[in-house]
């Protein structure tokens, strides 16, 4: 005997419920059933009590049967209690309603645990815990339910029933729970072996698993082989629920290929299948999977009423998911099939409730403004609405006036005039037909404001001025009128309908003639309209109106009026410059200029104009004269606008050779810019400074230099002018006001370097005419500038490192002079005695010679080396050629010899010198009078010199400068 | 040819001194190594159980048995009083004889033990065809093979022992002899089916079953695995047929309650539940009550061996026990082939005690008296230690058959129950057709009859029931 087998068969039974409660005799099956569990409990008794009570497995079993039994008692226990009226059972006490199942329950829990206790080591513990947990999930304990099945399955064996059944019931807990992961792994290793008729269902769920963890193909692989075992009767048929779902599997998957096949294979419509599983799905609140579903089986629609299905199906889905392209194309096949009248009540009213809803909706977001900054998706909003509209209109033709005026509204938000336009005028139409007055006046309200606004010429053509007209028919008065007056006015303007818009002028005038400002700017409007089209006669015409006083002016209009006629005048003055006719044009500016008519602004722009024409011809002396006058007229304001042709102007002065004219003109520029903060005033400036100096106008100069500095100029601008004034003095030997100039400059740390040469000029003038003494005090401060200079790190200009060496080689000349002067003379001891005195004034020249050449000044570079060759060899050649006298010739050849070796290094640092003194002049390119004693060797022993004649330029070969 | 001659001689040698006076002066002369030559005059007198003890002694003294003769004493006394009287001697006694009917004893006891390959060496090539102990020697070695799993083999040796046992069944003029070696024989016969059903070979095992004469002596108990086989084979239909033979009066001393079990779940096998529960509460009420009594009964008994064997001494003379259990115990025990050839050993023995009146020496018929007694004391305990062997056996098997019988109900219960949640429809018992010859299959060794209640001998074991499975 299979005692084991048999056990687990039993075992098998105790989780199974009713697979079908509603059958009829459920009531005999259940009495049935516990007459059976009371047998099998005696047998259970009565066996254990054969064997002695030793056997785990009959306790095990007992606890089987007496939780079989709890159950059907409490599904009995249920039915009762549900029996009982709502509001008895309320106060009934629940416990006592489930006393006898709890009863059973309690019972194979304690045997279960007495069991565990008993029988710690017993091989089928899992049985045990599988009990506990069932018990547990019986009496809601749900946590602790999940526990024993884990445990159950931990003590279970591998392979065995109950370890997959802990395992079935541990995926059912984890399925429930969502953790589709854990649920995934459970049923996969509960479901290796296809155990039991519930294989097809656990199977179900764990396809649905996979299905949740993305495993799209695992998924359908399952149902696949779960569909066809349910065609198996040992099997527990899950086909239904399968073809239901596996739709939306494949659909997932994207694989709608594989699902056509499968459900043609199977004789099932695709399109019916996948419909039912988007209803389905949106009954379980998987919108997007509905969506997703439904989307696809429209694909597989079999005929119009099935699209009709899955339209009306989708609207609620992508409503939902904003998929409002997708909406509207939904509304609009509906619309379609409404129009052939396949559509039934119910489904219009879904229709119509989509259509209104939405078009109300997106209408609401494009008045909120909530596209403004998305041009693009707002403006396709705005067409959907409109196409919503016009589905509503279609839906309800009684009132589809309302739907125009709405899509008009519609494009008004978003400012598209053009489209809102024609809706409003449609509108208008349909509500007279209806007879709708509100939504009339109303869409003729938004059909003037939107005409109002910057509408294309082709909608202002077609609608405006019709609408106008016929809105101030009705409404003559009145502040809208006005401004419809106003709308219509620039319609004909814009039409050069100048007699419309004129008759409108009138019309206002007469409807609202308080309103002189908006009559003033229509009076404008069409003179402006004569005054382009030249027509003088017309435009006096008005002017004469005006004057009449038959239209009330402002007095600054009036003015402008006049100005009006001027200008006609300027116009054919100008028309005469254009066409080259300047002499024409001259007489013209002439006249206005003269013209008592003419006003300073008249005036002045004559002036200016002439000076121009004078510059254009080449009168200089005329250019001279307007540009002056033109410029004395201008106010500081105009003249900065005009400064470039002013600097035209005395350029072209200065080109003619009118220096002085040049400069004053610049001066007067300048001292009319004086306050301002032109940027071409320091042009002016320098231009007349400049001017002034060539044309050794030394006072005018001076005044213009006095001036600069309260007219805002700069030191830097105004110092280089001092400068140049004091160089220009030197160069015209006017000293009289030099060393004030210099004192006046000195003050200014940065003038300095710059100071050096004119001060070295001044100090040759001095010594010149016999004032050394103030010569020197010149040269005492040049050197204080030269000195202090070096310390701050200016840049010292060259010419006046020049005269720094200059002065400073002077004192070399000197101490070269003085070592000649001295003569070698015998005794011995008196000759050592010069000669040594001699030496040591060569080596003073030497550090002298090197400190000059080291200041830069390539003229005090080649005198200091001369100097230093000239000392070294003149000194050698004396020593060579001194012969003591009253001495024996082998005493004086003895001598000699001495000498010759003694003076030796002198040749050689002489020659040294002479060969740095040829490469500096090569390498630093110096031009010196002092080269060509280094560079020239003649037959003549003489150094050339080249003069040229005063203002002649030195040239290169190549004749370049 | 030369061994033959030695025999013949040595023959000739001991029947010169066969008498008691010869055993007289060897037993006197105290070298327990003539003993087997005591023995030999002893058997010459037909005391066979006076001699027992003399030879154990002298197996017990001896170093080693290298003597023809001896064992030709051994072989000689141990065909007259059995093997059980030597199968309680140590292994280590035994072993130093190489006589066949030791050597036998020895492979008795190896296989007991489950040493296969020992009890085979035993036996290997030790035991000539014409040996008195050769038909069982190859029962038990066709027995090894098979329960080995050895079919081949052992269908061999079982054909071989039927073979061999026809022969000795020719020559055999003893009915005592005779009766032991056709049931050794018929073992033989069905241990080819065993093999095969032990193997799984159902079909097979099922026509070499109806290699049994109906008149052996074992058949009816062999018909209970005929039943088993018809169960593995699916033919429950049969397997109630041959259960129900157990029904005639002539089988009324079988005891098997495991045929009653067989029946249950016959029943249960053709979903017939309420047959099945009907036999379970059947065996329940008919051994329930009586099984406490019973177990109570022999338990009080302890060790006792004189009374078992009283108890079934009795039993055969008429005397009935107040418990049904204890008389088909009994009655079972008193036709089992163990029982009768220890009993008829035993009677044997008893027959000494006439014969040993005529021994004028007293001294030597004291000596013997004490021989006999001792052996004749040893019989019986092993008769009495057999029947309380077996009447334990009967008890575990009531208390296994009632455990089965627990578990078929159960099993019945859950089929039930799978039925009611499965929504399969409500039986209803009284609807159902009882027996169609459709439902049957034979073989062509079968032929069927009809069971109308009675029982007649040709027909036993052939009844087939026609039920229909009622599984769904």
């Amino acid at each position: 005997m299979k005692r084991k087998y048999i056990l687990i068969l039993c075992f098998g039974f105790i989780f199974n419920t009713f697979s079908n409660s509603a059958f009829a005799d459920v009531e005999q099956r259940r009495t049935e059933l516990l007459k059976v569990l009371d047998e099998e409990l005696r047998e259970v008794t009565r066996l254990n009590k054969q064997l002695g009570a030793q056997r785990p497995d009959l306790m095990l079993r007992m606890a089987q049967v007496l939780l079989e039994k709890g159950r059907l008692l409490k599904d009995l226990e249920n039915q009762k209690y549900l029996e009982i009226a709502a509001t008895e059972r309320a106060k009934s006490n629940k416990d006592e309603a489930f006393r006898e199942s709890r009863r059973y329950f309690d019972q194979a829990q304690k045997t279960v645990l007495v069991l565990l206790k008993k029988f710690p080591r017993f091989d089928e513990k899992a049985d045990a815990y599988y009990i506990l947990a069932y018990n547990a999930k019986e009496i809601k304990q749900d946590e602790q339910s999940r526990k024993f099945f884990q445990k159950a399955l931990e003590v279970a064996k591998s392979g065995s029933v109950v370890a997959d059944k802990s395992r079935i019931a541990l995926a059912e807990i984890y399925f429930n729970k969502g953790s589709f992961d854990k649920s995934m792994n459970y049923y996969e290793a509960a479901l290796k072996t296809k155990r039991d008729k519930w294989w097809t269902k656990d199977a179900f769920n764990l396809s649905w698993s996979y299905f949740k963890m993305g495993k799209y193909d695992k998924a359908i692989a399952t149902m696949l082989e779960s569909y066809e075992l349910s065609k198996n009767p040992k099997f527990i048929d899950m086909s239904k629920s399968i073809e239901r779902d596996l739709a939306f599997f494949y659909t997932e998957a994207g694989r709608s290929d594989d699902a056509i096949a499968f459900y043609k294979k199977n004789g099932k419509s695709v399109s019916e299948v996948m419909l039912k599983v988007g209803r389905y799905l949106k009954t379980q609140g998987k919108f997007a999977a509905a969506e997703k579903t439904l989307s696809d089986g429209i694909g597989f629609k079999q005929n119009e009423k099935e699209e009709i299905d899955f339209n009306l199906e989708l609207l609620s889905l992508y409503e939902k998911f904003g998929r409002d392209q997708k909406h509207l194309e939904a509304c609009k096949a509906l619309a379609i099939q409404f129009s052939k009248g396949a559509l039934n009540a119910d489904q219009v009213e879904v229709l119509k409730y989509n259509v209104q809803k939405m078009s109300a909706l997106i209408q609401q977001q494009l008045v909120d403004k909530i596209y403004d900054h998305q041009g693009e998706i707002r403006d396709q909003k705005a067409d959907s609405a409109n196409a919503y509209f016009m589905i509503n209109a279609l839906l309800n033709p009684a009132k589809s006036e309302d739907d125009y005026f709405h899509a008009g509204e519609t494009y008004f938000a978003i400012g598209k005039f053009d489209k809102a336009v024609p809706f409003y005028a449609e509108a208008i139409k349909r509500s007279v037909k209806n007879s709708n007055k509100k939504t009339e006046s109303l869409a003729s309200n938004a059909l003037m404001v939107s005409l109002g606004k910057s509408v294309k010429k082709t909608t202002s053509e077609e609608y405006l001025i019709p609408a106008y007209e016929s809105y101030l028919s009705a409404n003559p008065k009145g502040e809208k009128s006005s401004v419809v007056y106003q709308r219509l006015f620039s319609a004909y303007m814009e039409k050069k309908n100048i007699p419309g818009a004129e008759k409108v002028l009138m019309s206002y005038k007469s409807a609202l003639p308080a309103e002189n400002e908006t009559q003033e700017k229509m009076l404008a409007s069409v003179m402006d309209y004569y005054k382009d089209k030249g027509d003088k006669a017309a435009l006096t015409s008005w002017v004469n109106r005006i004057d009449s006083n038959e239209f009330k002016v402002s007095p600054g209009y009036a003015t402008k009026v006049k100005t009006l006629v001027l200008g006609m005048q300027f116009e054919k003055v100008e028309l005469a410059s254009t066409k080259g006719d300047k002499k024409g044009a001259l007489r013209g500016y002439l006249q206005i200029y003269k013209s008592p008519e003419s006003n300073a602004e008249a005036k002045k722009t004559s002036a200016y104009n002439i000076a121009v024409l004078f510059y254009e011809i080449g009168d200089y002396k005329q250019l001279y004269a307007w540009a002056n006058r033109s410029a004395a007229m201008m106010s500081v304001t105009d003249l900065m606008k005009f400064e470039k042709d002013y600097i035209i102007f005395s350029t072209d002065l200065f080109q003619r050779r009118q220096f002085t004219e040049s400069a004053s003109l610049s001066e007067n520029i300048f001292d009319k810019l004086c306050t301002s903060d032109s940027k071409n005033k320091r042009v002016f400036f320098k231009n007349a400074n400049v001017i002034y100096l060539a044309e050794r106008q030394f006072d005018k100069s001076k005044n213009l230099l006095a001036k600069a500095t309260k007219c805002g100029l700069g030191s830097d601008i105004t110092l280089p002018g001092y400068l140049d004034h004091l160089n220009e003095l030197a160069a015209a030997s006017k000293w009289s006001s030099f060393n004030d100039i210099i004192h006046m400059l000195e003050i200014s740390k940065e003038m300095w370097p710059q100071l050096i040469y004119p001060s070295s000029l001044l100090a040759n003038e001095l010594e010149n005419i016999g004032r050394g003494d103030d010569a020197n005090k010149i040269r005492n401060r040049m050197m204080f500038y030269y000195d202090n200079s070096k310390k701050l790190k200016y840049d010292i200009p060259l010419e006046g490192l020049d005269s720094i060496s200059l002065f400073r080689l002077s004192a070399l000349d000197g101490q070269l002079k003085k070592l000649s002067q001295t003569k070698l003379v015998f005794p011995e001891a008196e000759y050592n005695k010069i000669l040594k005195n001699k030496f040591s004034q060569l080596d003073k020249l030497t550090s002298e010679a090197v400190s000059i050449a080291e200041m830069g000044s390539g003229i005090g570079i080649v005198k200091a080396y001369r100097d230093l060759v000239t000392g070294h060899e003149s000194l050698r050649d004396e020593v060579i050629n001194f012969t003591p006298e009253g001495k024996s010739p082998e005493y004086i050849s003895s001598f000699k010899k001495s000498m010759e070796k003694l003076v030796e290094p002198l040749s050689r640092q002489a020659r040294d010198f002479r060969e740095t003194a040829i490469k500096k002049i090569e390498k630093e390119n110096i031009l010196s009078t002092d080269n060509g004693w280094f560079l020239i060797k003649n037959e003549y022993s003489f150094i050339p010199e080249f003069y040229s004649d005063s203002g002649a330029a030195l040239m290169d070969k190549a004749g370049a400068k | 040819m030369k061994l033959y001659l030695t025999m013949i001689l040595l023959a000739f040698g001991m029947n010169a001194n066969a008498s008691f006076q010869g055993a007289w002066k060897i037993y006197q002369n105290g070298d327990k190594s003539h003993y087997p030559k005591l023995v030999a005059e002893l058997i010459k007198e037909k005391m066979y159980f006076s001699a027992i003890p003399f030879l154990k002694e002298y197996l017990a003294t001896t170093n080693k048995v290298n003597d023809a003769a001896v064992d030709k004493v051994v072989e000689e006394l141990i065909t007259e009083v059995g093997v059980k009287q030597f199968e309680v001697l140590p292994t280590s006694i035994l072993e130093k004889s190489n006589a066949p009917a030791i050597r036998y004893i020895l492979a008795r006891k190896a296989f007991r033990q489950g040493k296969y390959d020992q009890a085979l060496k035993f036996l290997h090539n030790s035991i000539a065809d014409w040996n008195p102990v050769k038909p069982f020697a190859l029962l038990l070695e066709g027995s090894i093979f098979a329960v080995s799993k050895r079919e081949e083999q052992a269908n061999q040796v079982f054909k071989e022992c039927v073979e061999i046992s026809n022969n000795h069944i020719k020559k055999e003029k003893d009915k005592d002899r005779l009766r032991q070696l056709k049931i050794s024989r018929d073992y033989c016969i069905v241990g080819i089916p065993r093999a095969q059903f032990a193997l799984q070979k159902f079909d097979d095992a099922y026509s070499s079953y109806l290699d049994l004469e109906k008149s052996s002596y074992i058949w009816p108990e062999i018909l209970f695995e005929e039943a088993w086989n018809s169960f593995y084979l699916k033919d429950y239909n049969r397997t109630l047929g041959k259960l129900v033979t157990y029904k005639a009066p002539v089988f009324s001393y079988i005891f098997n309650p495991e045929i009653e079990v067989l029946k249950a779940l016959s029943y249960m096998e053709l979903c017939l539940w309420q047959d099945s529960k009907n036999t379970v509460e059947a065996f329940y009420t008919t051994y329930e009550k009586d099984n406490i009594s019973f177990k109570k009964y022999i338990d009080s008994m302890g060790k006792d061996y004189k009374q078992y064997y009283s108890l079934v001494k009795e039993q055969s003379e008429g005397k009935i026990k107040n418990n049904a259990i204890l008389n088909t115990a009994l009655a079972s025990i008193a036709r089992d082939p163990a029982y009768l050839e220890l009993y008829s050993s035993f009677n044997a023995g008893r027959d000494e005690i006439e014969r040993m009146k005529s021994i004028e020496n007293e001294k030597l018929r004291a000596v013997l008296n004490d021989n006999l007694k001792e052996s004749l004391n040893m019989q019986r305990n092993l008769i009495g230690s057999y029947i309380r062997g077996q009447l334990q056996l009967f008890a575990a098997q009531i208390v296994r058959a009632f455990e089965d019988m627990s578990y078929i109900n159960l099993e019945v219960l859950s089929k039930r129950k799978t039925e009611l949640y499965e929504n399969l429809p409500v039986r209803s018992d009284d609807l159902r057709s009882r027996g169609n010859l459709a439902h049957l299959r034979r073989t062509d060794k079968q032929y069927f009859w009809t069971f109308n209640g009675e029982f007649w001998a040709d027909e036993l074991g052939d009844y087939v029931f026609s039920l229909k499975s009622e599984c769904r």
